[in-house]
């Protein structure tokens, strides 16, 4: 695995290539330490990760949750589809802001902060009882 | 822990235990490491392992002790043995792909990160009363090409249909074992089409604390828990609750000439009933009992239940072949089992469903008189034989029907409707289409001679065997689908509905299908537009039902006016109003339940009128008058053509004579007052 770590339009670029598991994973958190300052954006380079393993994951979750504590943006891009849809059934998708290109990624980043809340927006509960008004066609 | 893992296991006549450590996917171990036995507290052989990777090893025990039989005892340290207690197990992450049987330890434990985040969800606690079940099968479910899902036979595939189930309208799921199971086992050629039977139902544990990796599409990367956490969350999201369907009366080790998979060589003489001779007592009829009622293995079923309900977050429970959880290791049916009392009271537990099938294949018959401590529901066998009986036009039901439809206040009389789960069919027996269109079981695809499967159906073909052209009989069919769905829909109680019961699916008249991995037990979504007609009906009841607080008491019904509206609040009728005929040959009947009397005088809600013409031909119903200023509308009609079949709750066309109407033969009526 390896880690290339630069700057572009005052973002970090972090791209890696290869696995991501438990034996990378930690070394990719102390590589980014650094980077990970207040008010930090950061893209992280998927492309050309071609394994990401249950600690990976889970790696990516923490980063997030790092960052977000230091009011700071991350964007992942380059995803492949097979490893957005592994995201999608664990549950991590929700908690990602993805882009599909590093272009992408970097506007994404300029825009406005609050499109990171709907992350944590539960939608209602459902009413238990009452009919699905939306049914009355049937 | 941090750096280490804590490897820990039970058994009282072990002499030596050693924990196996492989790299994921070898088939040589990676080191043996023995316990020590300065680390051995009491009968728990336990140690920390510092610097292994989590993600990548697997692990087994070896366990010695005395091989004797016949004092119970089959210790074999050749064998690696799966941790009981494991969280993940390896060996079958793809349904159906065929094993290295070369393999010498086949299903591995692995360990799982246990730091899923549920943001703030909690299992739903809907009322007993207020539940609506569908039970269904995992991989059943979407494994058909119809469905569209991207990973067919899945828990993801489930979550893509769950706006499907909130359209039908259930708040309840009950899912067909889903702890690790081996669908190899028993695996034989179909004999008709060479194809390979399997363990498709997967009632035989090898797991009880690992989600069956082959019903994930992660299980790949050895994330099937997350998946099946993000499922759970999803589903209670969308307001539905997750029972899940376990079968603690045996394992998969099956009695001597079974594999030795864990339990027989960790411990037999605890985890088994045995005869005094050391053979396996055999309640279950698959070849092993559990012994439930040994405190070791009393509890195992209570961390296990508590692990998915603290874990899992799930709902409830439904015991399979439950009887066995009240026997004694000798067998002996016990009148306060330790085990359903542990249950029946655990804190952990308090909260969750507890569904009995209450019986097992020894005999022990309990419908009524499991043993309850007042908080145990049980599949209520006595509706299904009752209301199929009724159904297909017996005689001398009337009596017995005006108890199933209160929810068995005869059987129940100190429980409540919740006590029984109403059920016509579910995946012992007939679908709902084949039990309106096969008089006998057709189970030859099973390689068994048609001898297995129960032959006590109480079925109706309408007229014919099976598949065929004929409008009348196909009609009469799609017509008494239509009259089971609603007579299950308005009985007080908890109604259970199978999987694909709403579209009428069909099993070709197979009464049994447990081995079958194939287009016989898979959904077909095509049949949402082919019977569209059906859906709607069903969406309809299940609707119906949700709308109407009167059919959901968690209180049998008195038969007085407690209330002082006038109107006792159920009261039975015939085709005269007020003056129901309970002779031997009747076989029509009428209740009325007064909507000031809803749950018991806690709810409101309109009076509902129901009539039930189960005789040939058609018969005109006087109707009991409403109050003044109310009028009766019409919500379901069985006899009349789609659309007219029904309406969605709000929208009932007023009944143009209030006094009476002509129900059809073989036809249900129901209405609302308001």
């Amino acid at each position: 695995m390896q880690i290339f770590i630069q700057t572009i339009d005052a973002a970090t670029v972090v791209t890696i290539n290869g696995e991501l598991d438990g034996k990378t994973a930690p070394i990719i958190q102390s590589q980014l330490a650094q980077a990970c300052a207040p008010g930090c954006q950061i893209v992280l380079d998927m492309q050309h990760v071609n394994y990401l393993s249950s600690a990976g994951l889970r790696m990516l979750l923490m980063l997030n949750r790092q960052i977000a504590g230091l009011n700071g943006r991350i964007v992942i891009v380059g995803l492949s589809s097979d490893l957005i849809d592994t995201l999608a059934e664990t549950g991590f998708l929700a908690y990602l802001q993805i882009e599909e290109t590093l272009d992408l990624g970097l506007v994404a980043l300029h825009k406005n902060f609050e499109a990171q809340d709907d992350y944590r927006n539960n939608s209602p509960r459902a009413d238990r009882f009452a009919p699905d008004p939306q049914l009355r066609s049937v | 822990m941090p750096s280490g893992v804590n490897f820990a296991i039970y058994s009282r006549h072990a002499t030596e235990c050693t924990l196996v450590l492989f790299q994921r996917g070898d088939p040589q171990p990676m080191i043996e490491i023995p316990f020590p036995h300065e680390f051995r507290i009491g009968d728990v052989f336990t140690m920390i392992v510092f610097d292994l990777d989590i993600e990548t090893i697997e692990y087994g025990f070896r366990l010695e002790g005395p091989y004797d039989p016949s004092s119970g005892h089959r210790f074999d340290a050749s064998k690696i043995l799966l941790d009981p207690y494991a969280k993940g197990v390896s060996g079958r992450d793809t349904w159906g792909q065929p094993p290295d049987w070369d393999n010498a330890f086949q299903h591995r434990s692995f360990l799982i990160y246990d730091d899923f985040d549920w943001e703030s969800d909690t299992p739903l606690r809907t009322p007993m009363e207020d539940l609506i079940i569908y039970e269904m099968h995992v991989r059943g479910f979407t494994r058909h090409p119809s469905s569209g899902s991207r990973h067919p036979g899945t828990f993801a595939a489930l979550r893509e249909k769950i706006p499907y189930l909130r359209q039908l309208g259930v708040n309840c799921v009950e899912l067909l074992p889903i702890f690790e199971f081996d669908e190899h086992e028993n695996s034989r050629p179909n004999p008709a089409t060479g194809e390979t039977l399997l363990n498709y139902w997967g009632y035989s544990t090898v797991g009880f604390f690992a989600p069956k990796a082959g019903y994930a599409a992660t299980a790949r990367l050895g994330m099937q828990a997350d998946e099946l956490k993000t499922l759970v969350k999803e589903l209670h999201r969308n307001g539905i609750e997750v029972i899940l369907d376990v079968v603690f009366n045996h394992t998969a080790e099956g009695n001597e000439h079974g594999p030795m998979i864990s339990f027989r060589g960790i411990d037999n003489q605890t985890y088994y009933m045995l005869t005094p001779e050391g053979y396996y007592y055999n309640f279950s009829g698959t070849g092993n009992t559990l012994n439930c009622n040994n405190p070791i293995v009393r509890d195992l079923v209570c961390d296990c239940l508590r692990y998915w309900v603290s874990e899992y977050h799930i709902d409830g429970f439904r015991f399979d072949l439950a009887a066995i959880l009240g026997r004694a290791p000798s067998g002996a049916p016990l009148s306060n089992p330790p085990l359903l009392e542990s249950l029946a009271y655990d804190p952990v537990l308090g909260t969750c469903k507890l569904i009995a099938e209450a019986w097992d294949a020894g005999g022990l018959y309990q419908v009524g008189t499991f043993p309850s401590y007042g908080r145990w529901a049980e599949w209520n066998g006595k509706y299904r034989d009752a209301m199929r009986r009724f159904l297909k036009g017996d005689a001398g039901l009337v009596g017995e029907v005006s108890q199933r439809v209160q929810g068995s206040p005869d059987i129940y009389a100190w429980r409540g409707p919740t006590a029984s789960v109403n059920f016509f069919t579910c995946h012992d027996g007939f679908t709902l289409a084949d039990l309106v269109s096969y008089n006998q079981k057709h189970n030859d695809a099973n390689g068994e001679g048609n001898r297995d499967g129960g032959d006590d159906n109480n079925s109706w073909n309408c007229g014919w065997e099976g598949p065929t052209d004929d409008p009348g009989v196909l009609a009469l069919r799609r017509r008494q689908i239509k009259n089971a769905l609603a007579l299950l829909l308005v009985s007080q109680g908890v109604p259970m509905i199978q999987m694909g019961d709403e579209l009428g699916r069909t099993q070709q008249g197979n009464n049994n299908t447990y081995c079958h991995d194939s287009e016989l037990n898979w959904l077909d979504w095509s049949m949402v537009e082919a019977n569209a007609e059906l859906l709607r009906f069903a969406r309809a009841c299940i609707h119906f039902r949700r709308a109407h607080p009167a059919l959901r008491s968690h209180q049998h019904f008195r038969n007085t006016d407690y209330m002082g509206s006038g109107f006792a609040d159920i009261t039975w009728h015939g085709t005269q109003a007020w003056n129901a005929d309970w002779s031997d040959g009747s076989r029509v009947l009428a209740f009325m339940l007064c909507g000031k009397h809803a749950k018991g005088g806690t709810a409101t809600d309109s009076n509902i009128y129901v009539a039930i013409n189960m005789h040939w031909g058609a018969l005109a119903f006087e109707i009991p008058a409403l109050p003044a200023g109310r009028m009766w509308s019409v919500f379901a009609n069985t006899g009349a053509e789609s659309p007219g079949d029904c309406s969605m709750p709000g929208d009932e066309p007023l009944l143009p004579d209030q006094r009476s109407i002509l129900v059809g033969g073989r036809s249900i009526v129901i209405l609302i007052g308001q």
